[in-house]
């Protein structure tokens, strides 16, 4: 089933389908549907704009799906500054909305852009210099765009002794490589101790044993 | 609706239970992080459309986790007359199987767990729900009942007891299992006095490290002057091991908003905010949508119950740092500024958030509240032991046959934890060592396994119950590794303000990397046993004082992994 | 004020004034690298830990940010103390074995060198934390910060680029206790007089005084300055040397209070010579010589 008859603004067709990917195969001709009813809905007579699939995403998509979707689409593209404008609008406050300023658009674009802090230091009257302290020593924040690859490595002691150190080394060997595509992170506990040692490759989770096997598969090398 | 009096509280609690025992069906899937994360969420959506293409009428709805994370996803059957069925292990492509054997009345022998006759609650006498009336059919009754089992059977459980039973998105059964009650009393019944009175005859103690009595805390505060004052919610559950924190708010969020609303009515403040790991995006996500539900119906906001008490309640989302486990840098968070702790004093409880008096506690800690205020404070201090009353959530992990989570009362020997609900070291090995409450409560030698679950005896041990993490390790485990891990992990941590803390660390590291590559001597060891005791005096917070705990902790107990491992210097 | 004990002896200390505090002023020393008198205390060197006793309770403490209270016990040398110390010095020489304000206190504590077991670097910067602290609390300009975390924790300008927000002022490189923050300033350069500091990848032009020629200050430091205190356009025009103060020729004053009351920093007064005499007098410590009193005088007394 295809989405014709409805007209495709910018990347709003490709974050459409990403979408549906997380919706389990059986499911997801029923799930195309409906969304794409609501879709043309808010499209009223003119063309799904990539806002709409974002609402769509945020009023109708349970965690974590949610979350894999949101991310998914945050590195599909650059900076728009009038997005940046608008999440500070979302947070009233002086210095105290700063780390709620700075999730939003790491979860918008993927990291936070310096752009995005100059206005932010701007319209909150904090200086540039708090903020990159800030962006820098959370570890939550990026300064830079994530690559084509996103590993998260369970680095929770249930997962070390159980082999998860290997699995670290051995991605972080990867992702020091030149020309490496893989942005790598250690997370403390991913919550799934029955697969350790757990790690997540652009959002699908993994036992390392079966991990080990498919990584070159799966990291195109 | 609003609730403006305890008789609103029993109309919605009546609506709880019939959604918690319906005349028809109710067909639950466990779904917190670590449920997803074995395919929960595929499982849930299975069942909505099997249940529909089957013509099978069933509330089908998500619950929280009960703990047996090892036989996720869960999916549990309740349908009148008949007793509570759980079946475990349960895969995506046996659901249409398990639907159809329900709409039959048949069970799915091989995935079947155990089977619940009744619904008790802590906070009330008798059997809330009974599920099962009349006889069992021989069938149901092959099936094991929930309390004979192991798992089950050695739990106390008071804070998690909602846990897996009721859906955290609807407010109406954490009501009809006596939720709100608590808050109701205090409001209509009790001074803020009484109510730290109580907290204070509990002897309850912090749950996050320190063991703080809280009712000094709360008293502290209470008497401190300001303009207005805080309650803080420490979510941030930095420990590398654990995940409670996490399924307390993804399986029954209003248990903590309860508390918090109860802290502030305690010491004076009208305003909370609860941080939270910011990894949790669901947990985050329920317990927002569960401040709404609540604000909906009066029992958070303005006025609340027409009492003339106010209490506002946000969550926020934290940074990633494990340092914001300790409650200064936590408000340093909040305030927007660094992850960096505060010099003490003043402490938090005379100048805490914005500089006014605030108490930070932890979740858990919280989560005690509404059952010390229903049940009194005489009643809990007689769970536990003296000193340590209450209970505790432990975090069963590593090489364990059943990573799990479980709720037990303090004093209970870890071996019997380990034995009980881990079911023994994975593949039969031997347990060799294991850790206590994080990193900071260092590694410990099997033949300590004999200590009791409390503050006093791992005190006494140089550990410390902290988060109520337990670490496994077995006999293959490599304990200088270990020590490593623990250390390179404060290192990652660290916020690198004090001198001894951040080259203390760095050292240390390096020093472990010598004598795992065999270069280490033993002027290196003794190198560390000076640094460890300078980082303890000089630090000004407890990562900084406890960072060479891991290492000193296996130079004590297992001195051959060390000093076997250094060079030998070959005699001229 | 409350008292303390130090050492067996008895001192004086106002209520909130930390022990660091209260004791150097009493003669007693107690061993810092990043505390100053104008700056909030912070405690990243932790070398002036001493033990505290309160209400029979015994803990280490930094003096600089342990406030006094009515009966503490303070031990600022125990054993234990020194140990600490002379750790805190190992770690230091270790990270930055040239600097020569941890030589000397290394030499103060009989530590020769640190370790040979601790692996050497080769920084400048001990994290004191001290130019942050004054860019941020005193100057208010806010152009730099310290920037990540932990073990990799360094003081940087945004992104690690120019700071933008740098004035050029020095207050960074007077107050560094290791000078690894340094100014250049340079008199002659092709584009005109200039400093630079290199650590912020800043560099500024230096004011000329249109009087005497000499540069004194830079541009943005003497624009912020004369934002904030409201000062006219060419207040900066003229040196501190070359900006005369008024003098008031007391025989020509009548005493009408006229540039009194135009003086925009409340620098001139009326004092009582006696009887109805009254005669101007100009507070120089308020004065920026903006000479706007000299105009209005309307005998001209003033020069």
């Amino acid at each position: 089933m295809t989405n014709t008859q409805a007209e495709w603004q910018g990347k709003s067709e490709s974050m459409f389908e990403r979408m549906l990917q997380e919706v389990p195969e059986a499911v997801r001709d029923v799930f195309r549907g409906n969304l794409m009813a609501i879709l043309k809905e808010k499209a009223k007579d003119g063309s799904i704009l990539e806002g709409h699939v974002v609402e769509v995403v945020n009023e109708k998509v349970p965690e974590p799906f949610k979350g894999n979707i949101l991310k998914a689409f945050s590195l599909m593209g650059g900076v728009d500054m009038n997005k940046v404008g608008e999440i500070i609008e979302r947070f009233p406050g002086g210095q105290e909305s700063l780390l709620s300023i700075l999730h939003a658009l790491q979860d918008q674009f993927g990291y936070c852009p310096p752009e995005a802090l100059v206005l932010v230091s701007q319209k909150k009257g904090v200086f540039l210099s708090m903020l990159y302290r800030l962006v820098t020593s959370y570890q939550a924040f990026r300064t830079e765009p994530p690559k084509k690859n996103m590993v998260t490595v369970c680095n929770g002691t249930g997962c070390h002794v159980k082999g998860g150190g290997a699995i670290l080394k051995e991605m972080e060997k990867r992702a020091s490589e030149n020309g490496a595509q893989i942005t790598l992170e250690k997370a403390r506990c991913l919550g799934c101790c029955d697969f350790s040692p757990a790690l997540i490759i652009n959002g699908q989770l993994y036992s390392g044993s079966e991990a080990q096997a498919k990584i070159s598969e799966i990291l195109g090398k | 609706m609003k609730i403006n009096k305890a008789d609103d509280l029993k109309k919605i609690k009546k609506e709880g239970m019939k959604l918690l025992s319906p005349a028809a069906l109710r067909i639950t899937v466990g779904a917190a992080t670590c449920g997803f994360a074995k395919g929960a969420g595929k499982v849930f959506e299975a069942l909505k459309y099997e249940a529909k293409k089957q013509k099978v009428k069933a509330d089908v709805v998500v619950v929280g986790c009960n703990g047996l994370c090892y036989a996720e996803p869960i999916v549990e059957v309740i349908r009148s007359g008949k007793p509570r069925i759980t079946y475990g292990n349960v895969p995506v492509e046996r659901v249409s199987e398990l639907v159809k054997a329900i709409k039959t009345g048949k069970l799915v022998k091989d995935l079947v767990l155990m089977r619940r006759d009744e619904e008790k609650s802590p906070l009330e006498k008798g059997a809330v729900i009974k599920y099962s009336k009349g006889k069992l059919s021989r069938e149901l009754s092959t099936v094991k009942e929930y309390r004979k089992l192991d798992f089950f059977k050695n739990q106390t459980k008071l804070i998690s007891s909602n846990a897996g039973t009721i859906s955290p998105e609807r407010i109406e059964e954490y009501i009809a299992l006596g939720g709100y009650a608590a808050l109701a009393k205090i409001l209509s019944a009790l001074i803020p006095e009484q109510v730290i009175d109580e907290v204070s005859a509990s002897r309850l103690r912090g749950r996050g490290g320190a063991g703080f009595p809280t009712g000094a805390k709360w008293k502290a505060c209470r008497l401190a002057e300001g303009d207005r004052k805080y309650v803080v919610c420490n979510g941030s559950e930095g420990d590398p091991e654990i995940g409670m924190h996490r399924s307390l708010l993804e399986s029954d969020p209003h248990l903590i908003i309860e508390g918090i609303i109860i802290a502030g009515y305690a010491v004076g403040a009208h305003e909370g905010y609860i941080y939270v790991n910011d990894r949790y995006l669901l947990a985050k996500e329920r317990i927002e949508n569960a401040i709404k539900q609540a604000e909906k119906l009066g029992l958070l906001g303005k006025n609340i119950m027409k009492s003339g008490f106010s209490f506002s309640l946000q969550v926020k989302r934290g940074g990633g740092a494990y340092i914001c486990g300790e409650e200064t840098a936590l408000l340093n968070a909040l305030e927007g500024s660094f992850a960096e702790p505060r010099p003490r004093p003043p402490f938090p409880a005379q100048k805490g958030l914005f500089g006014m008096p605030t108490i930070v506690n932890n979740l858990e800690t919280l989560a005690n509240i509404p059952l010390i205020v229903l049940k009194g404070g005489k009643w809990f201090s007689g769970v536990g032991t003296k000193l340590s009353t209450g209970t505790k959530i432990v975090a069963l992990s590593g090489n364990v046959t059943h990573p799990c989570w479980v709720e037990v009362s303090l004093g209970m020997p870890i071996k019997s934890i380990i034995s009980l609900f881990g079911k023994g070291g994975a593949g039969g090995k031997k347990v060799k060592a294991f850790q206590a409450g994080g990193p900071s409560g260092g590694i410990l030698p099997a033949k300590a396994l004999n200590l009791k679950l409390d503050y006093e005896q791992l005190c006494k041990a140089d550990s410390l119950l902290g988060s109520g993490g337990l670490l496994i390790m077995d006999e293959n485990t490599d304990m200088l590794d270990m020590a490593k891990f623990f250390t390179d992990f404060f290192a990652d941590e660290s916020c690198g303000k004090c001198t001894s803390c951040r080259e203390g660390l760095k050292q240390l590291q390096q020093i472990l990397g010598s004598v795992m590559e065999g270069r280490g001597t033993k002027e290196h060891l003794s190198l560390i046993k000076r640094m460890a005791a300078a980082m303890a005096d000089t630090s000004a917070c407890a990562l900084g004082k406890t960072a060479a705990v891991p290492t000193l902790s296996v130079m004590k107990h297992f001195p051959q992994e060390i000093e076997g491992r250094l060079m030998v210097k070959k005699r001229a | 004020m409350v008292k303390i004990k130090v050492n067996g002896k008895t001192i004086k200390a106002e209520e909130g004034q930390s022990v660091l505090d209260a004791a150097q002023a009493s003669g007693i020393s107690i061993p810092t690298l990043c505390s100053q008198d104008a700056l909030k205390p912070y405690g990243a060197c932790r070398l002036c830990i001493v033990e505290i006793t309160k209400n029979g309770r015994k803990t280490v403490e930094t003096s600089c940010t342990y406030p006094a209270e009515e009966g503490l016990e303070v031990k600022t040398d125990t054993p234990r103390i020194i140990g600490g110390r002379r750790v805190m010095i190992e770690l230091l020489l270790a990270r930055c074995p040239g600097v020569p304000s941890v030589r000397k206190l290394a030499l103060e504590y009989g530590v020769k060198d640190s370790p040979t077991q601790m692996k050497k670097e080769n920084d400048e910067c001990i994290l004191c934390g001290l130019c942050v602290r004054a860019c941020n609390e005193v100057v208010k300009a806010g152009a730099i910060q310290f920037a990540k975390s932990g073990l990799y924790k360094i003081v940087d300008s945004p992104f690690h680029k120019t700071a933008d927000d740098c004035i050029a002022c020095g207050s960074c490189v007077f107050i560094c206790p290791t000078g690894v923050v340094k100014k250049k300033d340079e008199q002659q350069a092709p584009g005109g007089p200039k400093r630079q500091i290199e650590n912020w990848q800043v560099e500024h032009k230096l004011k000329e005084c249109k009087k005497c020629g000499n540069p004194f200050s830079p541009e943005p430091h003497l624009e912020k300055v004369r934002q904030e205190k409201n000062l006219p356009v060419e207040f900066f025009n003229l040196c501190q040397s070359c900006r005369q103060y008024p003098v008031v020729d007391e025989d020509k004053c009548l005493g009408c209070g006229g540039c009194m009351e135009n003086c925009p920093m409340g620098a001139l007064e009326l004092d009582d010579k006696g009887g109805y005499d009254k005669k101007a007098k100009v507070y120089t410590q308020n004065c920026t010589a903006c000479h706007s009193c000299e105009p209005i005088c309307p005998v001209q007394a003033i020069s």
